[in-house]
């Protein structure tokens, strides 16, 4: 601090010393170089504050660190009011409208092979076609918009549905915000698990997420959106590790392996695909023994998973499922995944019932409907016990 | 053969000596230390109930606190019994203690011994003494020495100023206190020689005819001067010895109230009393660590909120609460010292939001020490006067002691005697050294 008072006793000293004229002169430089600078980065700080940058950087931090509180909470299973089962197993079923319905899985009272629930037919507007999910009841679920929003609740927040009042007008509704669209939920509680988080889009576009960076990644709107083309769509998120590879599989019976530690982290187009054709699904290859696609006619393609080995030197490898014979006669892949025999599939068709397979049965039978049914696949999803 | 060591223990530093009838050997007690021989006179005591001293101490204390975590729990610390004329009630007395804090840092034991209002401190779960604490000093001091000797010390020379109080009552606690402190920590024989004594006595060895010698002896905690005959030891002759407590220390706190206050909300209308009373206690390096209570950091929180200089109430705020305190009264020590050397020197401290920078100038210093430098001048002359005999008399005048090198001293020193006649001693061994030797004549 300087006063008028100081600067007078520093003229003193000078009077009795000179040689601390260049003393004072120094320090005072010295100090002032460093207010100075000191001065131009609270400037920068004033212009952010002025530009309300910083209010939406703080927003942004407050939102990042509720999520984690958040998740934290579910992980450590703290919340006192979940009514779930601990140890269930939940079928999600959502749609690009924001609508989910819950229905707990319950084994003993379900029938192999048999329809275990049947969803209106009437709720299939406009071609619309349902996604299904199998989960833990105390899962952490990451609802993911193509507008970049993201939405996490827990499974046991969603409410449940009797299987047989299954109808559109009991799922709990995470509403659409300015026409966006549901793409694809997450089940993140084993997140701090993985890795990486590959962001999928339905052109083939692959961005790799460091999963440290991911909640930043989300929190700043940049999860759903990030493809490159105004009209593509977030197909999959999904969670993985350095050595694993990455499958994607199309309508029109393409498949793309991709080993993880070959992508980069920016958006990069990882699986070229005919314009006609997109990414219906896509994830890890792990470590199960067989590769499954099913057609929407119930046909099933079943080949051992070595099959999807991966191409030389890290680039992708395509491989086709569907001979052009088949593709001409309007045969198109409605779900694929790798199985292991005792994993068991959950199918839901046109007529809007949901069945329970065995896998080992699915690839014994090779089709999921007799010859002569007319039912249409409309989703398919494995999971294991 | 017994061993006997000389110990000097000092307001700022100490160290151990021994003599061999040849030569004095200083030991190496700090190897942390620039100069080994000497060790900072700090304790710190550990959760764990570990003492360590001097660099060691000083080490840990900054590896354990600065910019630590906090975590106040209230405990039952006893209770007051009330009786008026028609009542009488027992209230309890709770107490917050930070459950997270590692150890505790203790200086300035001497000024406490000299003080004699100092009885001791509670440290965690035990009840310090202030003969416990120096004995915890001693210890070490004494363990140490012993590891470098390779053998049991049996007695001590302990140095002691010429005087520690002017209240005949408190100069006896004073040195009754360090006696027992000595024998507590395991020497079986004690006795106590005058600091500036003993510097004389080590000044004595460098003599081949007998001089009249004034051993301004200038250190940490006090003055002490001693006008004796000096170089051969059957007729050494004591013609007076004065003192007065003021040095270093106090010198610290003058530069602290009077240039540095003003970083902390000095001058400031509109604050609460406690923390003007707070403000105050920044001089007073001991007493800081105990406003580190909850309930001062939510009034210094909600006086920052109030507007009223939030900066500088921030600064308090993280001096009291980062324990800074050992930190700052470091730089205004060495700026002190600083100006021994040249004209102008800045007392800079940074930390998290603690951004001190104060030019500060040799006029300056001398300027607020000049009530100081009367007080000792008018010390000076009075033992002069008390000796008998007349400044042209006195052959030499040796400097010793850390604020001994302070130019205004030295000057005084050199307009009363001639720049020929002032010497300088070792500044900080030359006690050390001559208790060395009075140890060994004590056989």
């Amino acid at each position: 601090m300087i006063s008028p008072g100081q600067v007078e006793e520093w003229i003193r000293e000078v009077g009795e010393r000179p040689e601390s004229a260049v003393e004072i002169i120094r320090h005072i430089s010295e100090r002032l170089a460093a207010l100075t600078e000191n001065n131009e980065r609270l400037l920068v700080e004033n212009i952010s504050l002025r530009n309300r940058e910083k209010v939406e950087e703080y927003k942004s931090r407050i939102a990042n660190l509720e999520y984690q509180l958040e998740l934290l909470k579910r992980q450590l299973g703290g919340l006192p009011d979940i009514d779930a089962s601990p140890d269930g197993l939940n079928l999600l079923i959502y749609d690009s409208n924001g609508r989910i319905l819950n229905i707990p899985l319950d084994f003993d009272n379900v029938l192999q092979g048999e329809v275990f629930a049947r969803l209106a037919v009437k709720s299939f507007v406009n071609g619309e076609t349902p996604r299904l999910l199998v989960t833990d009841s105390n899962e952490e679920l990451l609802c993911i918009f193509d507008s970049g929003r993201a939405v996490t609740l827990p499974v046991s927040k969603l409410g449940q549905t009797e299987m047989d009042a299954l109808s559109w007008e009991s799922a709990v509704l995470i509403e659409p915000q300015g026409g966006e669209e549901l793409v694809t939920i997450l089940p993140i509680a084993k997140m701090a698990l993985a890795n990486y988080c590959l962001q999928v889009s339905r052109r083939g576009y692959v961005k790799k997420v460091r999963e440290s960076f991911l909640e930043t990644y989300v929190a700043n709107g940049n999860v759903g959106k990030g493809v490159v083309s105004p009209v593509d769509q977030t197909c999959e998120m999904i969670l993985c590790d350095e050595a694993d590879l990455l499958v994607m599989v199309s309508y029109e019976g393409s498949v793309g392996i991709t080993p993880v530690s070959s992508l980069p982290s920016t958006i990069h187009e990882v699986f070229r695909q005919k314009p006609s054709d997109y990414v219906i699904t896509a994830f890890i290859k792990g470590d199960r023994s067989a590769f499954m696609a099913v057609t929407q006619n119930g046909m099933i393609f079943n080949r051992e998973a070595a099959w999807l080995a991966q191409g030389e030197d890290g680039k992708t490898k395509n491989r086709t499922i569907l001979s052009k014979a088949r593709l001409e006669s309007g045969l198109r892949i409605v779900g694929a995944d790798t199985v292991n025999n005792d994993d068991r599939a959950i199918t839901l068709t046109s007529d809007g019932s949901l069945r329970l397979s065995n896998v080992a049965e699915m690839l014994r039978a090779g089709a999921l409907f007799d010859r002569e049914s007319t039912l249409n696949l409309l989703s398919i999803t494995t999971f294991s016990n | 053969m017994v061993l006997n060591v000389g110990l000097d223990f000092g307001t700022s530093n100490s160290g151990v000596g021994i003599y061999d009838g040849r030569q004095v050997k200083l030991l190496p007690i700090d190897r942390q230390n620039i100069l080994p021989e000497v060790v900072k006179t700090i304790l710190y005591i550990t959760r764990d109930d570990r003492h360590l001293i001097g660099q060691e101490a000083v080490a840990l204390y900054y590896r354990h606190n600065v910019n630590r975590p906090r975590h106040y729990v209230k405990k039952w610390a006893g209770e007051l019994e009330f009786t008026g004329a028609e009542m009488y009630y027992v209230r309890d007395i709770f107490v917050y203690e930070d459950e997270l804090k590692p150890g505790r840092l203790l200086q300035y034991l001497k000024t406490a011994l000299r003080s004699g209002d100092y009885p001791g401190t509670q440290i965690f779960e035990r009840y310090y003494a202030l003969t416990d604490l120096i004995t915890a000093y001693f210890k070490v001091l004494k363990e140490r020495a012993e590891v470098i000797l390779g053998e049991p010390i049996h007695g001590v020379t302990l140095g002691r100023p010429v005087i520690f109080s002017t209240d005949s009552e408190k100069e006896r606690t004073a040195e009754n206190t360090l006696l027992e402190a000595a024998y507590s920590a395991g020497f079986e024989k004690v006795e106590f020689e005058y600091e500036p004594v003993a510097a004389a006595l080590y000044y004595e060895t460098l003599l081949d005819r007998p001089q009249n010698a004034l051993i301004f002896d200038f250190g940490g905690g006090t003055l002490d001067i001693t006008i004796m005959r000096l170089g051969n030891p059957s007729e050494r002759h004591i013609y007076t010895n004065a003192g007065i407590g003021v040095a270093g220390g106090d010198f610290d706190r003058a530069i602290i109230q009077t240039r540095l206050l003003p970083y902390f909300g000095k001058g400031q209308y509109g604050l609460e009393p406690e923390i003007v009373e707070l403000i105050h206690a920044v001089s007073d390096w001991s007493a800081l660590p105990d406003w580190s209570s909850p309930k001062i950091h939510a009034t210094l929180e909600r006086t920052i909120r109030s507007g009223i200089a939030p900066g500088r109430i921030q600064s308090l705020k993280s001096l009291v609460f980062n324990d800074l305190a050992f930190s700052f009264y470091n730089v205004v020590e060495s700026a002190k010292i600083s100006l021994s050397n040249k004209g102008v020197t800045v007392i800079r401290l940074q930390d998290i939001d603690l951004d001190l920078w104060q030019l500060y100038t040799r006029y300056q210093f001398e300027k607020d020490i000049q009530s100081y430098r009367t007080q000792i001048e008018d010390v000076l002359f009075s033992a002069i006067g008390n000796s008998g005999l007349e400044p042209e008399e006195i052959d030499i005048v040796v400097k010793t002691g850390g604020s001994s090198s302070i130019p205004t001293f030295s000057d005084m020193l050199i307009d009363l005697f001639g720049a020929e006649r002032v010497k300088t001693s070792d500044v900080f061994n030359s006690v050390t050294a001559g208790l060395a030797i009075k140890a060994y004549e004590m056989g």
